[in-house]
């Protein structure tokens, strides 16, 4: 009797785990992981989609556990986990690849929405793990700028701008008259701003394929020339939307243009590049932001070595050289700020918003 | 000299800021020396369990571990010679085990950190109804330690676990999904099942 009432009452605790512990669980798991667990029951289902818990999630589990490698080969796209439990990747098909002549190129990553150039004339943001998709044509800028054929942006930069709950993307194609054209889409109001007038003077030695670097609510560029270190790197303030330079370190060493670049290790700005000297990479990490004393050098015996990011052991992890555009990728069930709007008009979908 | 009694010893310590705070283990060594010198025995706080069971476990204990009883104890509300703490939603084998926990906690906090995590993955090898009744005790008294450890534990139960097991271990009998949608979950992505 006794026995049998245990059980009884053991089950009812399991039946009724409440919302906020499940929630609590759910904070701790991996967002790689919540995708699937939408499926198991409605309320997992409603507790996960909640635009508010995604932005929760995002802003309190560690960064190195939702963080992976995002590589482009061919037409294919895979993502490789490194945090320290799993070195698991998995495969997955663009949002398009039912087209015909699926090219594309990798663009930029930012709180979990990745950016890719589709040939030949249209960006596409997507968040691989809602399933959300956009594709915005810019055909429309090309007739004024006299161009033809497919032209990958030579500076691009994709980031957020935390004051208007919005993500901007840039742009900028040389002209072969050595003009520059500075062209900004801001994803919530689906319309493109021109910034050229925000130049105070040409791009210049940043117009080299140049991907940005957002950190700080702004995205920075690296000159490759480096000839001199004053007024190495270009940023871009988003919510001023307004241009300035940094310098790099004074000790930086007259070095190659190439594996050079920007990258952000541990939350902080690093510029690495190949020191000819030594036949080390040197990279160089500002330990406090705009804090010009804060460069610190860290020597890597090895050439070729392009940092990608740090692991939860303050390993930096980098890579070599190949034909594989790799992009360091934080994911998040976080919505575009339109694909919020468009949720609200339906009646609330279990399923991932549809392309549109 | 007069007999200072225990409440007394946590507001003088207190004003030295070493506070015992739920999750949070403090140094004991000064305390007991100096409760030694005063010659104050070791205070006992009353649990009392669902099924009116009494548990009689150190004071110091459970303020260490759980942030509710030390909001008890702190704001004077619990009568030492008198009260006892009742637990109506924890039964007496949760209770038992809660009070382990925190004993062990507090008395081996010197440990190295391999062996109180062998101990704890010991202590964590219960049966699922267990585990979840362990966890709304721990939820309830708010013990953050033994929370954590609990949520991490069935994380990894969730890690890469097909859906119809998941909601074996939670005991999903109605997901709530109508046919159509089951079915279009399925469909769609299959592996997960």
């Amino acid at each position: 009797m006794e026995t049998k009432e245990k059980n009884d009452k053991s089950k009812s605790t399991l039946e009724i785990l409440p919302p906020e512990l499940i929630q609590r669980i759910l904070l701790r798991v991996p967002v790689r992981h919540l995708a699937r667990l939408r499926c198991v029951s409605k309320l997992w289902c409603s507790l996960i989609s909640d635009p508010n818990f995604a932005e929760f999630h995002f802003h309190h589990s560690s960064a190195s556990t939702n963080s992976c490698f995002f590589i482009k080969y061919s037409s294919m796209v895979h993502f490789v986990y490194f945090d320290d439990n799993d070195a698991s990747q998995k495969e997955m098909c663009p949002p398009f690849n039912n087209e015909p002549l699926p090219n594309f190129a990798v663009l930029g990553s930012c709180r979990g929405i990745i950016v890719l150039h589709r040939h030949p004339h249209s960006f596409v943001v997507w968040n691989p793990l809602t399933g959300f998709s956009k594709r915005i044509s810019y055909s429309h800028l090309l007739p004024s700028r006299k161009y033809h054929g497919i032209r990958l942006p030579s500076l691009h930069g994709f980031g957020y701008d935390a004051s208007q709950d919005d993500y901007l993307l840039l742009v900028a194609w040389n002209h072969w008259e050595r003009q520059y054209n500075l062209d900004c889409l801001s994803l919530r109001t689906n319309s493109w701003i021109n910034l050229d007038a925000a130049l105070s003077k040409p791009l210049g030695v940043f117009d080299r394929f140049s991907c940005g670097l957002f950190l700080n609510g702004a995205i920075h560029w690296l000159s490759f020339a480096l000839t001199t270190y004053k007024d190495a790197i270009l940023i871009f303030d988003m919510k001023e939307r307004t241009f300035s330079m940094m310098s790099a370190p004074e000790q930086l060493v007259m070095i190659s243009c190439n594996f050079s670049g920007l990258a952000l290790l541990g939350g902080c700005l690093a510029l690495y590049y190949q020191n000819l000297h030594s036949c080390n990479t040197d990279i160089w990490v500002m330990k406090e932001y705009k804090v010009h004393s804060s460069w610190n050098l860290y020597q890597i015996p090895c050439k070729d070595f392009q940092p990608l990011c740090l692991s939860s052991n303050g390993d930096i992890i980098g890579r070599g050289c190949s034909w594989a555009t790799v992009t360091v990728h934080t994911e998040s069930l976080l919505p575009l700020p339109s694909d919020v709007e468009d949720k609200k008009k339906e009646e609330g979908g279990n399923r991932p918003s549809e392309s549109e | 000299m007069t007999q200072l009694d225990r409440l007394s010893v946590y507001h003088w310590l207190n004003a030295w800021c070493i506070k015992p705070v739920g999750g949070a283990l403090v140094r004991q060594e000064p305390e007991y020396i100096l409760l030694a010198l005063m010659g104050s025995p070791l205070k006992k706080i009353m649990l009392c369990s669902s099924e009116k069971e009494i548990f009689s476990v150190e004071e110091q204990v459970m303020v260490q571990h759980s942030v509710i009883i030390n909001n008890m104890i702190e704001d004077g509300s619990y009568n030492h010679e008198e009260s006892k703490i009742p637990l109506d939603c924890v039964d007496s084998k949760t209770l038992k085990k809660v009070i382990d926990y925190c004993t062990h906690h507090t008395h081996h906090h010197n440990d190295n950190q391999e062996d109180l995590e062998a101990w704890d993955a010991q202590f964590l090898n219960v049966d699922s109804n267990g585990l979840y009744d362990l966890l709304m005790a721990a939820n309830y008294l708010e013990i953050r330690n033994l929370l954590d450890l609990i949520y991490g534990t069935i994380k990894n139960m969730i890690k890469g676990k097909k859906i119809d097991e998941i909601r074996r271990i939670f005991n999903i009998k109605d997901h709530g999904f109508t046919p159509e949608e089951e079915e279009q979950n399925r469909k769609e992505y299959p592996h997960f099942y």
